[in-house]
């Protein structure tokens, strides 16, 4: 198996365990929802991202799972294969199928992949063609994206400056909002904010705490492996449950804090999405905040995303509800640590079959005996 | 010195703050602030940067008397409202200034008086053109 295939297949199991983190997700929050647990969003926060953690780690766990299992350290019965599975239970007759079709179901993944790698002419070429195609277009959409913001912070005047952070003032954004350079983070204010000293506080606070729960840096991270993800789902719901949870997590931190009054929050969250539409209107539409950016409150209407003013009511909503859950930390890793078997599991599961078990020995014979049942019925047949 | 950064136009406080200044010819940022009504409540620092930012957009100059600094405008107020009535022109009426006049007149409801004036001022122009 050359590098690239190895590449290719740590990708599509990235892929399918991302999906599997979305399902085990939907799942923890139906259940906490059926069952009136509601944990507060700071923490749901941290469960989203170490979770991201673990499925981009989970390559590295496999790996690791695949030394020890060689070495011996690891029972057999924990080296679970999906395909092995199948095996198993199409020869205890759990699966109708023809031998020969089920043989091929097995090897289709192993086909796709050697037909996309090696660009093979048909289905392959078309594939790594539109592949290629679409993750150029995403990488150079976020250059864009990059040089535009770049540009933006460039055109703001400067404010002020504390260590590696600075605030920016700007004539054209249409809400506040924060971004990460390689040395120093970057706020960004509306000049006419000025003019409410107060609003200005309370936006400095909400910033400052997505620089403190590290948003900034989760935001560029998801944003520069977005245009390799274009086209899993899983990926873009992992996105926008990030982009809502960091935004509650946010506000709620920040109405907790002492001399922070919850009214007068909401109020400014209110007064800051009039500014912004209204800077919306005037300039029709355009000068959106740059990708990569971590802004107070989103006025612009966006595909399969709810409208501005339904996420501005849900964000006071969620500020309003005051019973919400902070288990211990020993509780969350409780949580974490099946989830992170689940993932380790699934990852272990999707690897190609080490060997050949006695279970595929009996497939392939099946197939050959029904290959050979096939040549003798046509020689029987009379000319 | 900060670079100065290409706007041509102003905010709403920056325009507040540069009626302010057109008012009292020139001034400090102490002077600014004691012109703004009372309920502003905005702080010395912040009339500071909005002034600072003026200079950076070239909208006022400033000296340095002691330790304080004087700012003046650098264009007069007929000046910008030409320039931001153009841009409304061009950005909002589709570069026909008399489909901007069409609507002043519908909508302010103008007394005679006023069209009036408007009538004489462009006889001016016209004569003025035809010399």
């Amino acid at each position: 198996m050359t590098l690239t295939n190895q590449i290719f297949d740590i990708y599509i199991d990235l892929n399918i365990t991302l999906g599997l983190a979305v399902v085990l997700w939907v799942i923890a929050k139906h259940i906490g929802s059926r069952l009136g647990l509601k944990l507060a969003f700071p923490v749901q926060l941290s469960l989203l991202n170490t979770v991201l953690v673990l499925v981009f780690l989970s390559p590295l766990g496999v790996l690791a799972f695949a030394h020890l299992h060689s070495e011996g350290a690891v029972p057999a019965y924990m080296a679970v294969n999906l395909s092995d599975y199948a095996v198993s239970q199409y020869l205890r007759g759990g699966i109708a199928l023809p031998a020969e079709e089920f043989q091929s179901l097995l090897g289709f993944r192993a086909w796709l992949t050697e037909s996309i790698v090696t660009a093979a002419p048909g289905i392959g070429l078309g594939i790594a063609a539109a592949f290629a195609a679409s993750v150029a277009f995403g990488i150079g959409k976020l250059f864009l994206s990059l040089t535009r913001l770049r540009r933006l912070l460039a055109e703001s005047h400067h404010w002020r400056s504390h260590g590696r952070l600075v605030l920016k003032l700007s004539d054209t954004v249409a809400t506040p909002f924060s971004a990460r350079g390689i040395f120093k983070n970057y706020v960004v204010v509306p000049t006419e904010m000025l003019a409410s000293p107060e609003d200005v506080k309370m936006v400095l606070k909400h910033e400052y705490q997505h620089i403190r729960q590290g948003d900034l840096v989760w935001e560029m991270v998801l944003e520069i492996v977005r245009p390799l993800f274009f086209w899993n789902p899983a990926f873009f719901y992992w996105k926008q449950e990030v982009e809502t949870i960091r935004e509650l997590a946010c506000d709620q931190a920040v109405a907790e804090r002492r001399g922070v009054d919850l009214k007068s929050y909401c109020m400014c969250l209110l007064r800051a999405a009039e500014f912004g539409v209204r800077r919306r209107q005037e300039q029709l539409g355009g000068k959106r905040v740059a990708i990569a950016t971590v802004a107070l409150l989103d006025v612009h209407k966006r595909l399969f995303r709810k409208s501005p003013a339904n996420k501005l009511r849900s964000r006071v909503e969620a500020l309003l509800e005051t019973r919400s859950l902070r288990p211990h930390w020993s509780v969350l890793a409780l949580v974490v640590l099946p989830v992170a078997g689940v993932i380790l599991m699934a990852g272990v599961a999707l690897q190609k079959p080490a060997d050949w078990s006695q279970d595929r020995l009996m497939l392939s014979a099946i197939i050959n005996l029904e290959r050979l049942e096939t040549i003798n019925t046509l020689a029987q047949r009379p000319d | 010195m900060a670079k100065r950064k290409s706007n041509e136009f102003l905010t709403e406080v920056e325009l507040e703050f540069m009626s302010e200044l057109w008012k009292i010819g020139e001034g400090s940022v102490r002077d600014l602030q004691a012109c703004l009504p009372p309920q502003r409540k905005l702080a010395y620092t912040s009339c500071a940067t909005i002034m600072r930012i003026l200079d950076e957009k070239g909208f006022v100059d400033s000296r340095k008397e002691g330790k304080t600094f004087i700012y003046s405008p650098r264009l007069t107020k007929d000046t910008y409202q030409s320039r931001s009535l153009r841009n409304l022109s061009e950005k909002l009426f589709d570069s026909t200034p008399a489909s901007m006049v069409a609507r002043l007149v519908d909508e302010y409801e103008l007394s005679e008086n006023d069209l009036e004036e408007i009538r004489a001022l462009l006889d001016r122009r016209r004569t003025d053109d035809a010399d």
